[in-house]
Parts: structure tokens; C-alpha cells; sequence
């Protein structure tokens, strides 16, 4: 398992609570295609190539 | 019309974890908008509804009596749809102030990860903001649309 030491400076604070009543709303279509883009599948391939993930 | 604020990513130059981070970024706003549309929605029927109760009191054929007690009884139900779309529209505002100031402090630590020189650092830097990206993906989306965030 690959343990990274954070600085206070590197630390990300969680993201906003979400209810989960908002949660639960159906994204909208355009939202769903952006993520499922190929320009997002080639900037996930590029990170996990930079990144040495598998 | 909502005001279209500047994207904080803008002055980030061209990078992966920004062309990852917009979509996650989009789809949190996307749910927080739906979440208010509604919110009007509801406001609406309740609003139509304390309307028809006024119309159905100014009738001539209700009695005088019932007429003190429904305006009363009307007023109140107003009163509560009133403070009860004040408090989830401040909400829903909060939230999305809070989603924009999450978005503006990862695009700032892409920024800087950018311009790390040690590349054992730089890499370790950018592996935290995925993940964290990949967070805040997961805590978005329902269990039906995790699978977009997959990486």
C-alpha cells in the first residue's frame, strides 16, 4: 500500500456534505456525457500514467 | 438569468487534473441546482394551494363563521412556506459558496503542484489532488453514478 506524507500545506480539505436527498437527484445528461468523455478517459489515462498508477 | 462568475481553473494552464476536476466540479453544481429547482417547485404548489384556500374563504356560499379561523389557518401556512424557502434557499447558497471555495483551493494547489521542481514531490502532490478529486466525485454522486468515478 503506497503511504504519502502530507505536509499541513499539501492537506485538501473534504469536500461540502452533500444531503442525501440532493444526492440523490439525477445528473443532468450534458453532465454524464462530459464524464464519460473520451477527453476525460485520456486525462485519467495521462494521470495514472504520470502517477505510476495501474 | 444566473451571473456567470469567473472560473477560478481559468488561469491554471492546460492540465489533466483540471480537464478531470471541471466535469466533478459541474456535476456537484448540476445536483445543488436541481436541489433548488425544487425547492420553487414545492414553494409553487404551496403557494397555489394557500391561493385556493383564500378564494375558497371570499366564496359567499362559506359561512361567516368558518371564514376568521381558515384566513387565520391560511396566514400561518403562509408564514411557515415562507420561512421554510428562506432557510433551504440560504442552504442551498451556503452550499454552493462552499463547492465554488472547494473548487478555487484545488485548482490553486494544481497551480502549484505545477511548478514543483523534485519529481517525487510533484508526483506525490498531484496523486493526493486525484484522490481528492475522486473524493469529492464519490461523495457526489449517488450509488447509480459512482461508476463515473472511476479513476
Amino acid at each position: 500500500m503506497l503511504v504519502i506524507m502530507l505536509s499541513d500545506e499539501d492537506r485538501i480539505p473534504d469536500p461540502p456534505d452533500m444531503p442525501e436527498q440532493v444526492k440523490k437527484k439525477k445528473l443532468d445528461r450534458e453532465v454524464v456525457d462530459e464524464l464519460k468523455s473520451s477527453k476525460i478517459k485520456e486525462a485519467i489515462a495521462k494521470l495514472k500514467r504520470e502517477l505510476g498508477i495501474p | 438569468m444566473p451571473q456567470q462568475t469567473p472560473d477560478p481553473c481559468e488561469s491554471v494552464k492546460d492540465d489533466s487534473l483540471t480537464t478531470v476536476l471541471k466535469p466533478v466540479y459541474r456535476a456537484a453544481l448540476s445536483k445543488w441546482k436541481l436541489g433548488i429547482r425544487e425547492i420553487r417547485f414545492e414553494i409553487g404548489i404551496a403557494l397555489l394551494a394557500i391561493i385556493i384556500s383564500i378564494v375558497a374563504i371570499l366564496l359567499p356560499q362559506i359561512g361567516i363563521e368558518g371564514k376568521t379561523s381558515t384566513l387565520a389557518a391560511t396566514l400561518v401556512a403562509l408564514t411557515k412556506v415562507a420561512q421554510d424557502y428562506y432557510t433551504r434557499t440560504q442552504l442551498h447558497k451556503e452550499s454552493l459558496g462552499k463547492i465554488n471555495i472547494h473548487y478555487d483551493f484545488i485548482c490553486s494547489r494544481i497551480k502549484a503542484s505545477q511548478s514543483v521542481q523534485d519529481p517525487q514531490k510533484k508526483k506525490d502532490k498531484r496523486l493526493v489532488i486525484m484522490r481528492s478529486i475522486k473524493t469529492w466525485c464519490e461523495k457526489t454522486l449517488d450509488d447509480q453514478e459512482k461508476y463515473l468515478c472511476d479513476f
